[in-house]
């Protein structure tokens, strides 16, 4: 194994410091449950790793006001969360559950029980692996992520915030400080399914995030694909279909739009012919789960 | 019987040593002055090195010394035949190699990628693991072999010498790319088949399997102050280790010392050698302590997997549902080397026709060379692979007749004097076979009509959707226990009783490797009983060739079985000292088990074993045919163990073996590919966790005497997982109306499955 620095900072000041030394490759570390796997691999080599988790502020879940970078120009107050809230933190939390209910629901299926009481949301956005399962979720609520370098704070839309496999929108020496959720109307509806080759502690081989929001006397919907494109998706096509009504034929339509957008590969876990298979049951059943409690 | 310690769950001898993190395990161990060790593997399937340059490596600082080839004395191993060569490359002496088997053609040839070149020893972990990265191997690649139906075509390229094979191991073949081969013959299938109401022809992939013991892999070599090259290590034959590390030193057995400390797992996969030569090699060369820990990933390359089977079979009935014939032709992936292939084929042999009355039998098992990781022991032994054989044909006759699976079973299988395809009946009553059949049948729902036995309806429960559909399955399964085929097996124990008018003390010899199963434990518990001491006087030395004769292997179900009555016997006698006042009196015995022959060449006829274990497992399960997702709401496994010693380890036995059959049946897809294994990490091989298993387990314990067990006890430790397989091949049958004759039976290949038959 590489070996590397470990540094714990007081503050943002020195974490900062620490993040941007000259020529060495200095990463932040959360939960470290993707650290310790990749660095052990050798397939990261990180010189030195900075615990961020203990800054002030990156493990909070509450609901803020509008603000000059994120969430900017909503009258309703948003929901912050943390990136070094905990999955299980996130899963449990009631103001998750009441403001972000496909992400408590996409947190709860993270690894298991132990991954869970480590794992950050930050950490899993950080990786930015096409199957990291809230990946999906912050998609479809189109949440904001509050960035922070040394000089200066920004917002990145999620939708604008993964790039590709391990790669995201942050700059050299800037972390995620948290996300926020844009408030959402009452009787919105949201459903994270996924599909692993075993039940307990494994990745997706697909992941699906539904939204379903009231709008105008009718729904407004939205759909999250994981593990099928090179970045967890949105899928327009689908959610303009939707948007028309939610009868059978129209969900078939839907979920033959869904399976259009997905762009699978043969790996180990699966192959692509299995995974688009999948995108076609878990929408079906997303869909039909959250139809089957729309009053 | 209910003794005052046999037959009670008495706690284990090192639970609180484990649970508080007390217990030493073999990576545990630091010594003064110790050095580290990191090997360097050769990482491909199949190539000749031609040079190996370690004079990078050896002048990094900290480096103490690198070994290659040309150290290893005795350059081969092998626990059946030693065919592999500790650190592959040129021979040091070549007068030397040529005393090896085959005249030492070949050892610098890597025949999978597991293979060792090298071995770093430096004065820290990481400064040996720079170092191997300094070796420079010229390697000159060589065509790989990835499928043993290939390595049998005419032009595949011969992986081995021709070698003289053994005498005691007849089955030992080495034709061509074929290293060992058996057979039954009896009566004429042909005539049979021409006249059957019923055939049933299948051709199956069974897979092989990882065995992901807790504990990689880990020791520590020294030499003690008398002067013996020790190594504490992990294993499951402390005498057998040591006589293969002196053979590949040229070291005298008494010049080598093994130790066990606490052992996280084994199933078989610790009973070829791993750490434990290199280890040797550099403390004696060094004279200095020297440690080497195995990474998962090292440790799933480095080590032998069950052996992945590919199988056709064609089985006969009469209307009435009498077995005909059964002919089956097997050919088994043995891999790079040897390793127990023979055995484990044996064993195949003598299960892949079932525990029933089949007046025709022809079955043929090869075990084939390829650069696959080898194949080798794991729990069962050849009989999981064997099982699924039988008991799939079974299954599936009974669909073709019309007839329930377990009165299909009551009809045909083996009672009293009936003779097994072997020409001899089972040794002792084989009531297990029945009661178990019939115990794990009732479990999940079977019920006894007028018609006889009936499987559940399965009906959809309230709330299952349309697409779940449900079914149960069972199978029925044998294997024998302890070593077989004319071997005479044997076990040693010592006790010494301390104390003046009264027994203060008693100290039990005993050469077990407790893998985790208990093994200790139940020695205590037993030498108590038979000392009719209480068990707080009665401890229990550690396994250590230094002070204890073989025990023999912790493999074969054979450990209860053998040192018990070992223990029984040494315990009479050290009784009897006593008695004449000796003080300390001290007894000695060596148990011989009834004796067995070799099974007929050509025939397969024979008396191959002693004792055998009887087990069913009966499943329920729920598939969801939109994913193929598979759930289980019960499992019930119903095990023959004579006389349970310790019930709490026992039922933990039943669980554990349950749970690592529906492993190998579910979730654990080993894949190799040209020759490179691709499931290398706990992430991609994936066994079960706790949501995946069944909801509800029911073990039950059926105690059918066995006449030589100790107090009646039979081996069982393999016995759960055997049938797993079968069991749910037939539940999900039972559910969605199609066989599947190869698994593992994952999400992808059950929904294969259902699309092709749409
Ligand atoms: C057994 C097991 C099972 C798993 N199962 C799943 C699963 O089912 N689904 C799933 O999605 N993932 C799974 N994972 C992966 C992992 O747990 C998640 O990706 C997790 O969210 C990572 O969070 P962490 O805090 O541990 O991240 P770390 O390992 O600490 O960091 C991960 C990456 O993110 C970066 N990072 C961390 N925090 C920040 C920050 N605030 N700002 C910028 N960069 C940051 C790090 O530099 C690093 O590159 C599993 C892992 C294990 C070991």
């Amino acid at each position: 194994m590489h070996p590397f620095d470990y540094y714990k900072p007081k503050d943002f000041d020195e974490a900062f410091a620490m993040l941007t030394q000259p020529g060495k490759k200095v990463i932040p570390l959360a939960g470290s449950t993707d650290i310790i796997p990749m660095v052990r691999d050798e397939r990261w080599l990180p010189d030195a790793v900075v615990d961020i988790k203990g800054l002030p502020g990156l493990r909070d879940i509450k609901l803020v006001d509008s603000g000059p970078l994120c969430c900017a120009g909503q009258t309703a107050q948003c929901l912050y969360i943390g990136a070094a809230a905990r999955m299980n933190e996130i899963a449990h939390s009631e103001l998750v559950q009441q403001y972000a209910s496909v992400l408590a629901q996409a947190a709860q299926e993270v690894g298991h029980e132990q991954v869970r009481n480590r794992a950050t949301l930050g950490g899993n956005m950080g990786t930015a692996s096409p199957a990291g399962d809230t990946l999906s979720a912050l998609l479809v609520l189109e949440a904001d992520v509050l960035v922070k370098g040394k000089d200066e704070e920004r917002c990145i839309p999620a939708l604008k915030f993964f790039l590709g496999p391990r790669k995201t929108a942050l700059q050299p020496g800037e972390i995620i400080l948290g996300v926020q959720v844009p408030p959402l109307p009452e009787g919105t509806l949201g459903r994270y399914l996924r599909i692993s080759r075993r039940k307990g502690a494994d990745l997706a081989i697909v992941g699906l995030s539904v939204m379903a929001i009231p709008a105008e006397g009718g729904y407004q919907w939205r759909i999250g694909l994981g593990a099928v494109a090179p970045t967890p998706i949105r899928v327009p096509e689908a959610e303009t279909i939707l948007a028309t009504g939610h009868d059978e034929a129209t969900v078939e339509k839907a979920i033959q739009a869904t399976l259009a957008a997905a762009r699978p590969i043969d790996d180990i876990r699966a192959t692509a012919a299995y995974r688009r298979e999948m995108v076609v049951q878990l929408t079906r059943r997303a869909l039909q789960d959250i139809i089957a409690q729309i009053p | 019987m209910e003794g005052k310690y046999v037959g009670q769950a008495v706690t284990r001898i090192d639970a609180r040593s484990k649970v508080t993190g007390q217990a030493l395990y073999p990576g545990d161990f630091v010594m003064e002055g110790m050095l580290y060790m990191k090997l360097l593997f050769a990482g491909r399937p199949h190539a000749r090195v031609l040079r190996v340059d370690t004079e990078k490596a050896e002048s990094l600082p900290g480096v103490v010394a690198v070994f290659t080839s040309r150290d290893v004395p005795f350059n081969e191993y092998g626990l059946q035949y030693p065919d592999q060569p500790v650190l592959v490359g040129p021979p040091g002496d070549p007068e030397a190699a040529r005393q090896l088997v085959g005249g030492g053609i070949g050892r610098d040839e890597v025949r999978f990628v597991g293979d060792q070149i090298a071995a770093v020893v430096a004065e820290s972990e990481e400064i040996a693991a720079q170092a191997v990265d300094l070796i420079a191997v010229e390697y000159e690649d060589l065509p790989v072999l990835s499928d043993p139906r290939d390595s049998l075509k005419p032009d595949a390229p011969q992986l081995h010498p021709k070698y003289p094979g053994v005498s005691y191991h007849p089955e030992l073949v080495f034709e061509g790319n074929i290293a060992s081969r058996h057979r039954i013959r009896r009566g004429d299938v042909d005539a049979a088949f021409a006249q059957a109401a019923v055939v049933v022809e299948s051709e199956y992939e069974i897979p092989g399997q990882e065995h992901i013991f807790l504990q990689p892999e880990a020791g520590v070599g020294y030499v003690d102050d008398e002067g013996r090259v020790t190594v504490i290590t992990s294993g499951q034959w402390a005498h057998e280790d040591r006589h293969q590390v002196a053979h590949a030193l040229g070291l005298e057995e008494e010049q080598v010392r093994i130790i066990y400390p606490a052992i996280g797992g084994a199933f078989g996969g610790k009973e070829d050698l791993s750490v434990h030569i290199v280890l040797a090699l550099a403390a004696w060369k060094l004279h200095r302590p020297v440690k080497l820990v195995w990474s998962r990933t090292e440790s799933i390359i480095g080590h032998h997997k069950r052996h992945h089977v590919f199988a056709r079979a064609r089985w006969a009935a009469a209307a009435d549902g009498t077995l005909l014939a059964a002919e089956n032709y097997v050919i088994a992936d043995a891999g790079g080397y040897v390793y127990t292939t023979n055995k484990v084929m044996g064993n195949l042999l003598l299960t892949c026709n079932g525990p029933y009355k089949i007046p025709n039998v022809k079955t043929d098992v090869l075990g084939v060379y390829t650069n696959n990781i080898p194949g080798g022991a794991f729990r069962g032994f050849g009989a999981p692979q064997g099982n699924f054989i039988a008991e799939a044909q079974m299954n599936k006759l009974a669909e073709a007749l019309g007839m329930d699976p377990v009165e299909l079973r009551l009809l045909n299988v083996v009672q009293g004097d009936d003779p097994m395809p072997w020409g001899k009946p089972l040794p002792d009553d084989a009531r297990g076979l029945v009661d178990t059949l019939i115990a794990a049948a009732k479990a999940v729902g079977w019920q006894q009509t007028e018609q006889g036995w009936q499987a559940p309806a399965c009906a959809p429960r309230p709330g299952d959707p349309p697409t779940l559909k449900r079914g149960v399955g069972l199978a029925l399964g044998v294997k024998n226990v302890g070593f077989s085929f004319g071997y005479q097996e044997n076990a040693w124990a010592a006790i010494e009783l301390r104390g003046g008018r009264e027994i203060e003390a008693a100290v039990v010899y005993a050469a077990s490797s407790d893998v985790g199963q208990g093994t200790r434990t139940v020695i205590r518990q037993m030498a108590a009983e038979a000392l009719n001491l209480p068990l707080e006087l009665v401890t229990l030395e550690p396994t250590d060739t230094g002070i204890t004769e073989s025990s023999g292997s912790c493999s074969a179900s054979r450990m209860t079985f053998m040192i018990g009555n070992a223990i029984k016997g040494a315990a009479e006698a050290a009784l009897q000292k006593w008695a004449d006042e000796d003080r300390p009196a001290r007894a000695e015995y060596t148990y011989l088990a009834p004796k067995t022959t070799p099974i007929d060449r050509e025939t397969g006829y024979g008396d191959p074993n002693f004792s055998y274990g009887y087990v069913t497992v009966a499943t329920q399960i729920a598939v969801d045919t939109l994913t193929g997702q598979l759930y289980f709401p019960k499992m019930a496994c119903a095990n023959d163990v004579g006389q349970a010693i310790n019930p709490r380890l026992l039922t933990g036995q039943i669980e554990g073996g349950v749970i690592q059959g529906l492993g190998w049946a579910t979730t654990e897809h080993f894949i190799e590919k040209d020759g490179y294994p691709l499931t290398k990490t706990l992430s991609t091989y994936l066994v079960p966790t706790i949501v995946d298993i069944p909801d509800e387990l029911e073990a039950i314990v059926i105690e059918n005497p066995e006449p030589h067990g100790p107090w009646g006890a039979r081996g069982m430790g393999e016995m759960p997982l055997i049938p797993v397989a079968a069991a749910v091949q037939a539940a999900l049958h039972h559910a969605v109306g199609l066989w599947y004759d190869a698994f593992p039976f994952t999400t992808e290949r059950v929904l294969r499955g259902l699309k092709l038959k749409e």
